[in-house]
């Protein structure tokens, strides 16, 4: 499945408890959590057993390194678990920058996200990234950072302004991480030259402000994956579509999936998610008949603007009747054709067609240029 | 959340001999460390009752009254994650009103 870095960052996350503490924890290295020491320290003090929490399950954790818990307050405890996702620890944080986290709330045990607008750098040596508008409750310390700009974590929730407001909170800089574990550096190298599921998951933009020289090149899939959604009632028109795009598939630039692909012995709506899941393009063949039908509507184009949303798929909606399209989620998006003239009423619907599958042939060789896609 | 008036939250506290009970507990925000540190003590407030008292009877012993009574209300705030006592104007909306009493003081220290 082609992941978002949104979607890695909660699978990095653990809830970490000492007796009565309750905290939060991310994966940096297999096998390897960063917390912050004042999370772990009644351990250190009256040995009690660490617990630490990974997709429902607990784990025994043991003190790997651990750094003053009043400053700088990180800790790093010994799992044992090998096959657990790794966050990318790199880049700082700007004033105005986007940040996100998931943690272990008091009031969210099950694990929540947040998001904050970050202020800027604070404390001594400006080594804290203090951000506001969003709640801290106390479980969140040792909560991820992620800059969105960046797509790379960039510090460690450590206090909140105010539990119960969205004063925000500060937290620990990532390069004081690495000043204070610097063996982190090799491991997080080592991990994501050899998982590149966080690397595949950076868009261009993001891989440019972090200028990591040993970051593995994108995957670029040879082949990109399609998708079409489509209605039954549309069926003439898909046969249509599909002839038009023939030298797209020819060419070996896209291989197309829509559910009449679906054999015998598979399960429908297993294939439909999976395929969905791990299109490059999700191409929406646009009437009254595919707004009307809630399986499409609801589930496909839900599913689809999530993922266009988090940037791993491309829809392209191409409206074949007339239908008040613009007024659903995807109305915003550009539709083929062009002059918004759906392919059903062309006089001449070779010409639409040939129009749809030139436009398409733009999309599929931008995204191979720049892609931050992957091959599954 | 008007000015003069904190939001209130109900807490859980735990008393001196283990028993929890929830508290309407005015937040008064701060910094803190964003761990979950267990239910916090309600320690700090009954050490503001002895604290208070002892204060007037110091006093009263100096001024040596026939008589006296005093009266005050606490409200309950959680502050940087401790619970913390309010000395309250007027007793309407206290959590706790509290009356100390005295007698005859005077005609101990007379004597």
């Amino acid at each position: 499945m082609v992941q978002s870095i949104y979607e890695l960052v909660t699978m990095c996350s653990v809830r970490v408890t000492v007796g009565n503490a309750q905290g939060s924890g991310f994966f940096v290295a297999p096998g390897l959590v960063l917390t912050c020491a004042h999370v772990i320290q009644s351990a250190q003090k009256s040995g009690a057993p660490i617990q630490v929490i990974w997709q429902g399950k607990p784990y025994l954790g043991a003190t790997y390194a651990s750094r003053d818990a009043l400053y700088p307050d990180i800790a790093l405890l010994k799992v044992a678990i090998s096959n657990n996702p790794c966050v990318l620890l790199a880049g700082s944080a700007e004033p105005f920058s986007d940040l996100y986290s998931y943690g272990y709330a008091d009031t969210e045990p099950g694990g929540a996200s947040a998001t904050f607008a970050c202020d800027g750098w604070a404390g001594p040596q400006n080594e804290l990234v203090k951000f506001k508008v969003g709640q801290v409750r106390p479980g969140m310390s040792g909560s991820p950072l992620l800059n969105r700009e960046t797509g790379s974590v960039c510090g460690i929730v450590q206090t909140t302004l105010d539990r119960s407001s969205l004063l925000g909170g500060k937290g620990l800089l990532t390069r004081v991480i690495f000043r204070e574990f610097p063996e982190l550096e090799e491991a997080q190298q080592a991990f994501h030259t050899r998982d590149k599921r966080w690397s595949d998951a950076l868009t261009q933009e993001q891989r440019q402000k972090l200028q990591l020289n040993w970051l593995a090149a994108p995957t670029v899939p040879d082949k990109l994956k399609v998708f079409v959604s489509y209605s039954l009632k549309d069926e003439a028109l898909k046969e249509e579509f599909d002839d038009a795009v023939v030298m797209l598939r020819r060419n070996n630039l896209i291989e197309s999936w829509s559910y009449k692909d679906i054999t015998a012995d598979q399960e429908k709506d297993v294939e439909i998610q999976k395929h969905l899941d791990t299109a490059n393009i999700i191409i929406l063949l646009v009437s009254n008949s595919f707004l009307a039908s809630n399986a499409l509507y609801e589930k496909e184009m839900t599913r689809a603007m999530e993922r266009h949303k988090a940037g791993t798929a491309r829809i392209v909606p191409i409206i074949l009747r007339y239908c008040e399209w613009r007024d659903t989620p995807f109305g915003k998006l550009l539709g083929l054709p062009r002059n918004g003239k759906p392919i059903a009423t062309w006089s001449n619907r070779d010409e639409a067609f040939y129009e749809v599958a030139r436009e398409l042939r733009r999309v599929v060789e931008e995204l191979k240029k720049s892609s931050p896609l992957r091959l599954n | 959340m008007g000015d003069d008036e904190g939001c209130t939250e109900n807490i859980k506290a735990v008393l001196s001999n283990g028993a929890t009970l929830h508290i309407e507990t005015v937040m008064l925000g701060g910094e803190e460390r964003a761990a979950a540190q267990g239910l916090p003590s309600f320690k700090n407030v009954t050490d503001a009752i002895e604290g208070i008292a002892d204060s007037v009877v110091t006093t009263l012993k100096k001024v040596k009254p026939g008589a006296a009574s005093v009266e005050f209300g606490l409200e309950i705030g959680l502050e940087s994650g401790q619970l913390t006592a309010l000395l309250v104007k007027g007793t309407g909306t206290a959590s706790l009103k509290i009356t100390l009493e005295w007698g005859e003081i005077r005609a101990v220290s007379d004597s």
